[in-house]
C-alpha cells in the first residue's frame, strides 16, 4: 500500500460509465484505489450531458450551464473555467480539497487545469500534479468544431486555448500519462519531464441470460440472423468515421443482417436520420440499421456476445480506441481502419480481423466478413488479447505515480 | 407442377374504373386466367390481407366476372346495333391466344367466361358504384420452393406486403418477379406528393433486394432502376423490360359523342392528370407567347382529373381573359368520352415532366392520333421518330411544334406513317412476353 492520497479530476462523473473518457477515468480511479492509501475523484460537470454522479461530483450552477447549452462542443473548457470562475462549484472544489489535501492531484484530460491552476495558487498548494492526456486535444478540438460549422472566430479562440494549456500541462507536470506511443512522442516533443505509456483498456464482457434473451426475441421479431455492431459515444470523430467509412447508403447489407447502432451515438443517428426525409439514403437506411440505443453494461455486454461482426470505422482523433480493446477482448470478427487500430497493430494479423481504409474497401470487407467462416486463435494471440485489460494496460503507471 | 401466383391485392377495392395499375393487374391476370389451361404452370391468385398479415388464395373468376360486366354495361360493346357474337368476338380477341383457340377445353372457359360477363351487364348497369371487395379470401397460401410469385400492382401502399413477402421468401426461398413502373417518388421526389416518397423509396428498396426477377416498363424506367441501385450500393437485381399492352377499342366512331359543348370543332387534346409533373403550366405559356406572337392557335383541351399542385395552372386558366374559350379543362370525362376526344382531336400534346412510360402518348397512337411531345425519359421510346418532341422546358420549342401540327400536310404526312409504323401492343403480347421470362427463370 502507498501512503499517498490522490485526487483524480476530470470534466465528467464516473458512477456509471458510458463513453470512453468516463471508462478510462473509472478503470484508473480502481487501479489508483488498490494501491494508494485514499483516493477520491471528483467531476465538475454538465447535468444536461450525465444523470449519475457521485457525492463528489460538482454540477455547473446556472451560469455555466447556459455557457455550454450555447456551445457544447466547449462545455468541457466551460467545465475546467468553473473551477475558479464558477463560486458555487469554486466553494466545493476548495472544501475537497482542504479537506483531503491531496499527495497527487490526477487530471484526466487538460480542461480541469483551466481552473485548478489558479486555485492552487490561491491555496497555495503544491501537490504533485499528474496530466492525464486522452488526447493531443488541440488539434482534435479544431476537428470537431469544423465539423460542427463553428465560427472560424471561436474555433480558433478555443483551440489556442486548449493548445496552450496542454504545452504548459506537458511541460510542468510531474507525470504526463499518454495512450499511445505517437502521443508519448508528442508530449516528449512539448517537453515533458517524465511520461509513461498506459494505452486504453477494456474490462471483461459483463452479462446475463436475460440480456441474452431480450436480444434473441428482438432478432427473431426482426427476422434478423446476422448482426454487425457499431458501438460508440456521440462523440463526432465516431459518426464522422461511420458516415466516411460505411455510408448511408446500406444496399451492400444483406437483407437478413442489420447494422446495430449502440451506445449513445444512437442519440445521433436517430436525430440525423429520418426516413420522412426526402432523400434516398435517409428513408431506407433503417431498413438495414437498427438503434440499440444507450445500454446498460449488461446489455451492450450480450449484444457484443451476440454479434457476428464488430466495426472501428475510426478516421479521426488522438488516442487509442477503448472500442478496439472492446473489440480484441470480444474476439468477434472486426473490420477496423488503421486509424483505430493504433496502439494495437499487433492486432491486425489476428485472425478475423479485416483492414480497411476506404469505404469501397471497408463495405467489401462486411461482405467479405460475413460469408467468411470464423477462425480460432492461437494460444499466444490468446494471452496477447487478455493484454488489453484494464490492469494491464495501467500497471505501469500505477508504478510510476507511487514514486512520484 | 410449377405454380404461378398472382398478387390481385390492388383489384380488391374496385368502383367501377380500373386506374394504370389496376389496369396492368387485371389484364395480365387476365390472359393468366384464361389462358392457364394451355400453360405449363398451374395458376393461382392471391390477396394480402391485413388483418393476419398473410397470403390468402383468391378467386380471379369472381373478380372477372365482375369487371367483364361492368365493361360490358358501360363501354361501346354493350350498344345493342352489334350482335352478341359480335360483342364478344370484339372484347375476347385482344386477350385469348392463338393456341387456346385450337384448344376445345380452353375455348369452352373463355366462351363461358365471356357469356357470364355478357349476361351480367344488366345487373352491373343496377349495382351500386361504391368500391367494393372482389376477391373471396380463403386459406393462407402456403408457399412452395418452386413457386413463382408475380407482384403486377403496387405494394407500396402497404409496407407489409413487401415484407411478408421477403420474410416467406427467405424461408421457402420462391422465385419473386416484380413490375417496376418508374422510380420517379424516389429519384425527382420534388413531383410528387412528399407523403409517397418514403413507403415508395422503402419499397422498391426491400423489392430489389428481395427479388429474383424485376419488370421495368421502359428503359428509361430501367435506367432509373440502375440509378437507385447504384445509389444505395444495391446490386442490380436481374432485369428485363416489359411493354404494357396499349391496345384500344377501334372502328366505332358513330357510337361517340362530344363530351363537352366547350369543345370547339378544331382542338388540340392534352390528356392525363393535372398535375406538376405532367407541366400543363409549359402550355399555358406556349399560349401566351403565342398570343403575344400574334399566332393564332386552335383550341387546347385538357383533359384530366385534378390532382397535386395543379391549382396555379387551373386558376390561371379558368382566369386569364385573354385565353377565355382557348383553353378549356375538362376533368369529368368517361372513357366514351375520352374515345371521342382522341379520335376527333387535330393531334394530341403531351408536356410531362418526367415518365415511367406515358400512356397518354400510347393510347393517342392506337386512336391513329398523331402526338407531339416532351423529350423526356420513357416518352421518346413509345414511338420513337413517328411523333414530334420538344423541351418540357422551352414554351418556345413547344409552341412552335404546336404551330408545325396545325398545318394538315405536316400533320397528315405523319399520321400516314403512324398507320403505317405503329402497332400498340395487345396485352396478351405483354403478357406472352411475361410468360417466356417466367418460363426462363431457374
Amino acid at each position: 500500500m502507498v501512503h499517498k492520497k490522490i485526487l483524480l479530476l476530470s470534466t465528467y462523473p464516473i458512477k456509471n460509465p458510458r463513453h470512453g473518457g468516463q471508462k478510462r477515468t473509472r478503470a484508473i480511479y480502481e487501479a489508483y484505489k488498490q494501491d494508494f492509501a485514499e483516493v477520491r475523484h471528483s467531476a465538475v460537470f454538465f447535468r444536461g450531458f450525465y444523470h449519475d454522479y457521485g457525492k463528489d461530483d460538482i454540477p455547473l450552477g446556472r451560469t455555466g450551464e447556459q455557457l455550454v447549452m450555447r456551445s457544447p462542443l466547449t462545455g468541457d473548457i466551460v467545465c475546467g473555467e468553473a473551477i475558479y470562475k464558477d463560486p458555487l462549484v469554486n466553494k466545493k472544489m476548495i472544501k475537497l480539497i482542504t479537506e483531503l489535501n491531496p499527495d497527487i492531484i490526477h487530471i484526466e484530460q487538460p480542461f480541469p487545469y483551466l481552473g485548478l491552476r489558479p486555485l492552487l495558487d490561491e491555496l497555495n498548494m503544491k501537490p504533485k500534479l499528474v496530466f492525464g492526456s486522452q488526447n493531443i486535444e488541440a488539434p482534435m478540438k479544431r476537428e470537431i468544431l469544423e465539423s460542427a460549422n463553428v465560427p472560424t472566430k471561436d474555433i480558433d479562440t478555443a483551440v489556442h486555448i486548449i493548445a496552450e494549456l496542454e504545452h504548459e500541462l506537458s511541460k510542468n507536470s510531474d507525470l504526463v500519462v499518454a495512450c499511445t506511443e505517437l502521443d508519448l512522442n508528442k508530449h516528449t516533443e512539448m517537453g515533458a519531464k517524465k511520461v509513461v505509456l498506459a494505452p486504453n483498456g477494456i474490462a471483461p464482457i459483463k452479462t446475463s441470460q436475460n440480456s441474452r434473451d431480450h436480444w434473441q426475441s428482438q432478432y427473431k421479431r426482426m427476422g434478423v440472423k446476422r448482426i454487425v455492431l457499431f458501438v460508440g459515444s456521440a462523440h463526432p470523430p465516431n459518426w464522422t468515421g461511420f458516415w466516411q467509412m460505411v455510408g448511408k447508403a446500406l444496399g451492400f447489407i444483406p437483407a437478413d443482417t442489420r447494422i446495430v447502432v449502440a451506445g449513445s451515438i444512437s442519440d445521433y443517428f436517430e436525430r440525423e436520420i429520418k426516413p420522412e426525409a426526402l432523400d434516398i439514403e435517409d428513408a431506407t437506411f433503417w431498413l438495414r440499421a437498427f438503434s440499440a440505443g444507450r445500454l446498460s453494461e449488461e446489455r451492450l455486454g450480450a449484444l457484443i456476445e451476440q454479434s457476428d461482426i464488430m466495426l472501428l470505422p475510426i478516421t479521426e482523433g488522438g488516442g487509442s480506441n477503448l472500442k478496439t480493446a472492446e473489440a480484441i477482448l470480444a474476439d468477434k470478427k472486426v473490420i477496423a481502419t488503421s486509424h483505430a487500430l493504433r496502439s494495437f497493430e499487433w492486432f491486425k494479423h489476428f485472425p478475423n480481423v479485416w483492414v480497411a481504409d476506404n469505404q469501397k474497401d471497408f463495405q467489401k470487407s462486411i461482405d467479405e466478413a460475413l460469408e467468411a467462416p470464423f477462425n480460432e486463435r492461437t494460444a499466444e494471440q490468446k494471452r496477447l488479447a487478455q493484454q488489453v485489460k484494464w490492469d494491464n494496460c495501467l500497471a505501469d503507471m500505477v508504478k510510476v505515480v507511487s514514486r512520484l | 407442377m410449377r405454380r404461378i401466383l398472382i398478387d390481385l391485392t390492388d383489384l380488391e377495392l374496385w368502383n367501377g374504373n380500373h386506374g394504370g395499375t389496376q389496369r396492368v393487374v387485371y389484364n395480365i391476370s387476365r390472359y393468366f386466367y384464361l389462358a392457364q389451361v394451355s400453360l405449363e404452370q398451374e395458376v393461382e391468385f392471391m390477396t394480402f390481407s391485413d388483418r393476419d398479415g398473410a397470403f390468402h388464395t383468391a378467386d380471379f373468376s369472381g373478380i372477372y366476372e365482375k369487371v367483364e360486366s361492368h365493361r360490358a354495361a358501360t363501354d361501346v360493346y354493350s350498344n345493342p346495333g352489334l350482335s352478341r357474337k359480335a360483342r364478344l368476338k370484339h372484347r375476347l380477341r385482344p386477350y385469348v391466344p392463338e393456341k387456346i383457340r385450337k384448344s376445345k377445353r380452353a375455348r369452352q372457359i373463355v366462351i363461358r367466361s365471356a357469356s357470364i360477363g355478357l349476361r351480367l351487364s344488366k345487373q352491373a348497369r343496377r349495382a351500386p358504384k361504391r368500391a367494393k371487395s372482389l376477391s373471396k379470401s380463403s386459406e393462407r397460401v402456403a408457399f412452395q420452393k418452386d413457386d413463382i410469385v408475380l407482384i403486377l400492382g403496387k405494394p407500396w401502399d402497404n409496407l407489409k406486403i413487401q415484407e411478408t413477402l421477403s420474410r416467406q421468401r427467405n424461408v421457402v426461398g420462391f422465385k419473386l418477379v416484380q413490375v417496376v413502373y418508374d422510380l420517379i417518388i424516389s429519384l425527382q421526389p420534388q413531383l410528387h406528393h412528399p407523403s409517397l416518397f418514403t413507403p415508395y423509396t422503402q419499397n422498391m428498396f426491400n423489392a430489389i433486394s428481395d427479388s429474383d426477377l424485376l419488370l421495368p416498363i421502359s428503359k428509361s424506367s430501367a435506367q432509373d432502376l440502375k440509378k437507385f441501385c447504384k445509389l444505395l450500393n444495391l446490386q442490380v437485381p436481374k432485369t428485363a423490360v416489359i411493354r404494357l399492352g396499349d391496345e384500344t377499342v377501334d372502328n366505332l366512331e358513330d357510337n361517340l359523342v362530344k363530351p363537352d359543348a366547350r369543345i370547339k370543332d378544331r382542338f388540340i387534346a392534352c390528356i392525363g392528370t393535372i398535375e406538376i409533373r405532367k407541366n400543363h403550366m409549359l402550355l399555358y405559356y406556349a399560349y401566351k407567347l403565342g398570343l403575344k406572337k400574334g399566332l393564332d392557335l386552335p383550341q387546347l383541351v385538357v383533359v384530366g382529373s385534378r390532382g397535386w399542385l395543379s391549382g396555379d395552372f387551373q386558376y390561371l386558366v379558368e382566369n386569364d381573359p385573354a385565353l377565355k374559350d382557348k383553353i378549356v379543362i375538362l376533368d369529368n370525362v368517361n372513357d366514351t368520352g375520352l374515345q371521342w376526344i382522341y379520335k376527333d382531336c387535330l393531334f394530341t400534346v403531351y408536356p410531362s415532366l418526367y415518365e415511367g412510360w406515358g400512356l397518354p402518348v400510347a393510347e393517342s397512337l392506337a386512336y391513329n392520333t398523331f402526338c407531339i411531345a416532351s423529350d423526356s425519359s420513357s416518352i421518346p421510346e413509345i414511338a420513337g421518330d413517328l411523333i414530334d418532341y420538344f423541351s418540357p422546358y422551352s414554351a418556345d420549342e413547344c409552341l412552335e411544334k404546336l404551330m408545325t401540327y396545325q398545318d394538315k400536310t405536316e400533320r397528315d404526312k405523319k399520321t400516314e406513317l403512324l398507320a403505317k409504323h405503329y402497332r400498340p401492343t395487345t396485352w396478351q403480347e405483354t403478357s406472352e412476353h411475361l410468360l417466356l421470362l417466367l418460363n426462363d427463370l431457374p
